[in-house]
């Protein structure tokens, strides 16, 4: 999200002023890094092609949430602190499609989008990844090397 | 009314110059040819008003897994050094950049073998990542990108195509 980070540099926090800036350099590198590799992948070969318009069926539905919004997300957006993300959408929409056009892909139309994590609802998903995640300190509570 | 107050304030500067010369004996845990100073991630030495020796330091790429490693080291070498209270703090801005990494550091790179960072300041080639990068063994610019990521993700491998030796990369930011 290159021009949410872009805008948070003008926060009026500090803190995340200096965060944003940091990560507006960075961002701008992960976007030519991964747009390199959906237009080899996309444009590939037909085996790759074909990898791609299956990632981008399965993945498409978690792009919502990159635009919501909570209650805490609205009040630093009026304390000045943050930006509304719902802002960059179509930016957001012209950069994805600039791309994938190159990678002879097209964003797949869905009906819904998944929804859920800003508010604690995680799919069956989490639970694997935790207890993977947390597999050694429960293991072997109290654990120190 | 000279006096105490000037011998107080050499005195602090003798205390800063010491921790300085400590603090920047720190070397990278991953680059150890280079020192914290040699890449610009220890910003400054200060003394708090309780006259704790405070170390400025700002983090290199987000993520990077040596960030709270090097805080540790040189915390430890201002402790090993007699300042025990010393202090590290992180300072965000400005954001870290390649283009702070000295003409000395980059030159310790070079001879360790990794190909310091285009200058993005006077490259118009590195903007559009195709910088020309010239080979840290032979110097030869016929070079060509292996992969996007070397030994670490702040690296690129490349190949010299004069003489056939891979390389690091540091890339830009």
């Amino acid at each position: 999200m290159v021009p949410f980070w872009r805008e948070m540099e003008k926060s009026s926090d500090k803190t995340l002023a200096a965060i944003a800036a940091k990560a507006s350099k960075e961002v701008a590198y992960h976007l030519r890094h991964t747009s390199e590799w959906v237009i080899r992948l996309g444009d590939g070969t037909d085996e790759s092609r074909e990898r791609m318009v299956e990632a981008l069926e399965d993945m498409v539905i978690y792009t919502g949430e990159l635009f919501e919004k909570d209650a805490i997300a609205l009040a630093a957006v009026d304390a000045g602190y943050a930006v509304d993300a719902a802002a960059f959408q179509d930016e957001w929409n012209h950069t994805v499609n600039t791309v994938l056009k190159e990678a002879t892909l097209e964003l797949p139309e869905v009906g819904h989008m998944q929804s859920g994590g800003r508010t604690g609802r995680h799919s069956e998903h989490l639970g694997h990844i935790l207890s993977e995640l947390q597999y050694m300190q429960r293991a072997y509570p109290g654990m120190s090397w | 009314m000279t006096g105490i107050a000037d011998i107080k304030s050499s005195s602090q500067d003798a205390v800063k110059r010491e921790a300085w010369r400590v603090a920047t004996a720190v070397p990278d845990p991953e680059i150890p040819v280079v020192t914290v100073k040699d890449l610009g991630i220890l910003r400054s030495i200060d003394l708090a008003d309780d006259g704790v020796v405070v170390a400025s330091v700002t983090p290199t790429y987000s993520g990077c897994p040596a960030t709270r490693f090097i805080e540790q080291m040189v915390l430890e070498a201002l402790q090993q050094a007699g300042f025990e209270n010393a202090r590290v703090e992180t300072v965000l801005s400005p954001a870290w950049t390649t283009d702070g990494i000295s003409d000395a550091g980059r030159e310790k790179l070079r001879s360790f073998g990794i190909a310091p960072p285009q200058k993005t300041s006077n490259s118009k080639r590195a903007l559009f990542g195709e910088a020309m990068v010239n080979c840290p063994h032979c110097g030869a610019n016929d070079t060509e990108r292996v992969s996007e990521f070397g030994s670490t993700p702040c690296k690129a491998l490349y190949r010299c195509k004069t003489c056939k030796e891979p390389f690091d990369y540091f890339k830009c930011l």
